[in-house]
């Protein structure tokens, strides 16, 4: 009963706080006694919440912070309105007009100031931080994981434009030169040897056919173009299909996400399908997208063998730390026997909705 | 044959309009924008035209969405979309209104400007050109497939090239056998596939499309 009053009493004093009037219910006036005064005591004992035989009216609170002595101190209902609204010089809820009165007044004192000490940690524990007491766990927590995604996002962002430089420094790159030489070749070659003069700018075609696939290739691996031109819905379906499982699509999105989680959602669900098609050994496979509130939902499911360990693979763990950038969440369902299901979570805000006509 | 070109590029337009001009093509209109190619689709009417996926304003699909638009105004309008990439999806756009007269092929296709010629012809004259590198996607895709589970492998080479526009002369030159055996493997393609006899072409077509839709 007692641990009931004082659940009551933090109740009412947060909401005092922040809400308007509260009506107090009387029955829950009388069992608020954790130091009945001598009137109480005297009284039969009542279950804590039997209503009270005549009706009373309720008995409101003030909308402030300071502790309401009327919740405390002993006597029933009726007479708490007789003690506030009555003549006497009341202390609290104790009507004090005698040695007898001023005593239990001391006591009723003692009982507040011990409440007192006992709520304030309890209700307000952010203040017990500020105050310096135990660091806040979920913020360390918190802060340990940025520093870890952040660290991730450099990283990975690094080694990108490291390994775009390389490819376009080794590819294209090296194409278009000997492509120039070849054709200034040829170019001196024309008087002399036409015919050798053809043959080497047959071979400087071939040379810009391969570098322009090259680059097609690398356009692709950083930003593909469906992606670009039409989102991320229309992406996952061109995914699908170039997909060797047969993949089903369920794709919700009512308008277009911020382009780098756009990327970073492509590419997860990429690796993820790539991950499914090699090692799961299925022939079917789901995508699903959705976005409710602020989250937007993204399972990928492959009806293979099931029994994945997102630990071995470093393709599951690479995934969850890139959406961990984004603040992501990475779950994986995969019992032996299949289908493994990977759900990833991500908090963010589409935008207006798509005009694109199909 | 008329044609109407769509490309914002200026050395590209250039390129075709000079590469078109040299096969004898006639250029009724070379136009930079989306806007501007459904307005010259409308009112030319040209017996083929050619397209840049991207284009002005936005420089995303407008190129593609613009044409399917346009087939949508006057449908069978013959269009061959040139991409620098070539997507599964934007090819059953384009195929999803099942009249033919379609093409999508990679730009640098027209370094070979033979082939590239006749596939602007086959597009104008009703037929299908799907790029290369589309049907080996599909290939990979489609083969487990149980409609072209009964095809045999000859048949399914012979139905790939078909898918690139190619008439059954060139099939036949590209697998060294002779154009009689090509038409042979067609017919029992055309067959298994269940498409009843008609004019040779559309079910060609219609070969095309059973296999790039499956």
């Amino acid at each position: 009963m007692i641990a009931a009053t004082w659940r009551s009493g933090s109740t009412v004093i947060s909401e005092k706080c922040f809400s308007s009037l509260q009506p107090v219910p009387s029955n829950a006036v009388a069992s608020a006694q954790p130091f009945p005064s001598p009137t109480a005591s005297a009284q039969p004992k009542k279950p804590s919440f039997v209503p009270p035989a005549k009706p009373v009216k309720p008995v409101y609170s003030k909308p402030v912070c300071t502790p309401a002595p009327l919740f405390i101190g002993g006597g029933t209902a009726a007479d708490i309105g007789d003690v506030v609204w009555g003549q006497a010089l009341p202390y609290g809820a104790v009507l004090v007009d005698s040695q007898h009165t001023a005593d239990a007044a001391g006591v009723e004192g003692l009982a507040l100031l011990a409440l007192g000490t006992w709520l304030a940690p309890q209700t307000f524990p952010r203040v017990r931080r500020m105050l310096g007491g135990t660091p806040d766990a979920e913020l360390t927590k918190r802060v340990e994981r940025l520093t870890e995604s952040r660290a991730v996002a450099v990283d990975t962002a690094s080694a990108d434009l490291r390994r775009l430089e390389r490819d376009l420094h080794d590819g294209a790159q090296a194409r278009l030169v000997a492509l120039g030489m070849n054709l200034r070749a040829a170019e001196r070659l024309i008087p002399t040897s036409p015919e050798a003069a053809i043959a080497l700018v047959a071979e400087a075609r071939k040379t810009s056919v391969m570098a322009l696939m090259e680059l097609r290739e690398l356009v692709r691996g950083v930003l593909p173009p469906v992606l670009a031109d039409r989102g991320l819905a229309d992406a996952i379906r061109a995914l699908a299909l170039d997909s060797p499982l047969h993949v089903e699509t369920d794709i919700d999105l009512p308008g277009r996400l911020p382009a780098p989680l756009e990327t970073a959602c492509y590419f997860a669900v990429a690796e993820l399908l790539t991950n499914a098609a090699k090692h799961s050994g299925a022939r079917d496979a789901r995508i699903a997208i959705s976005h409710s509130g602020r989250l937007l939902r993204i399972e990928v499911t492959d009806f293979g063998l099931g029994g994945a360990d997102p630990a071995k693979g470093s393709g599951m763990a690479g995934v969850e730390r890139r959406m961990a950038t984004f603040d992501g969440i990475l779950a994986v369902s995969s019992p032996v026997g299949g289908p493994t299901m990977v759900v990833m979570e991500v908090p963010c805000v589409l935008s207006s909705p798509k005009t694109s006509s199909s | 044959m008329r044609v109407v070109v769509a490309e914002d590029l200026f050395l590209l337009r250039d390129g075709l309009v000079r590469l078109l001009d040299a096969h004898g093509f006639e250029v009724a209109a070379a136009v930079e924008d989306a806007p501007g190619l459904l307005t010259a689709l409308i009112s030319e009417r040209p017996d083929v035209a050619i397209v840049d996926v991207r284009l002005p304003p936005t420089f995303t699909d407008d190129g593609l969405r613009a044409a399917i638009e346009a087939r949508a105004q006057v449908p069978g309008l013959p269009v061959l979309v040139l991409s620098q990439y070539v997507e599964q999806l934007y090819a059953r756009e384009l195929l999803a209104d099942r009249a033919g007269a379609v093409g999508y092929l990679l730009k640098d296709r027209v370094f070979n400007d033979d082939q590239f010629v006749d596939a602007v012809r086959t597009v104008a004259s009703g037929g299908t050109v799907m790029d290369a590198e589309v049907v080996t996607k599909l290939l990979g895709r489609r083969a487990r497939e149980e409609t072209l589970a009964r095809l045999s492998a000859r048949e399914r080479e012979v139905l790939e090239l078909m898918a690139e526009g190619r008439s059954n002369s060139a099939i036949a030159q590209r697998l060294f056998v002779t154009e009689k055996a090509v038409s042979k493997h067609s017919t029992n393609i055309f067959t298994k596939l269940d498409l009843v006899p008609s004019d040779d072409d559309n079910r060609r077509v219609l070969a095309v499309l059973a296999y790039l839709n499956g």
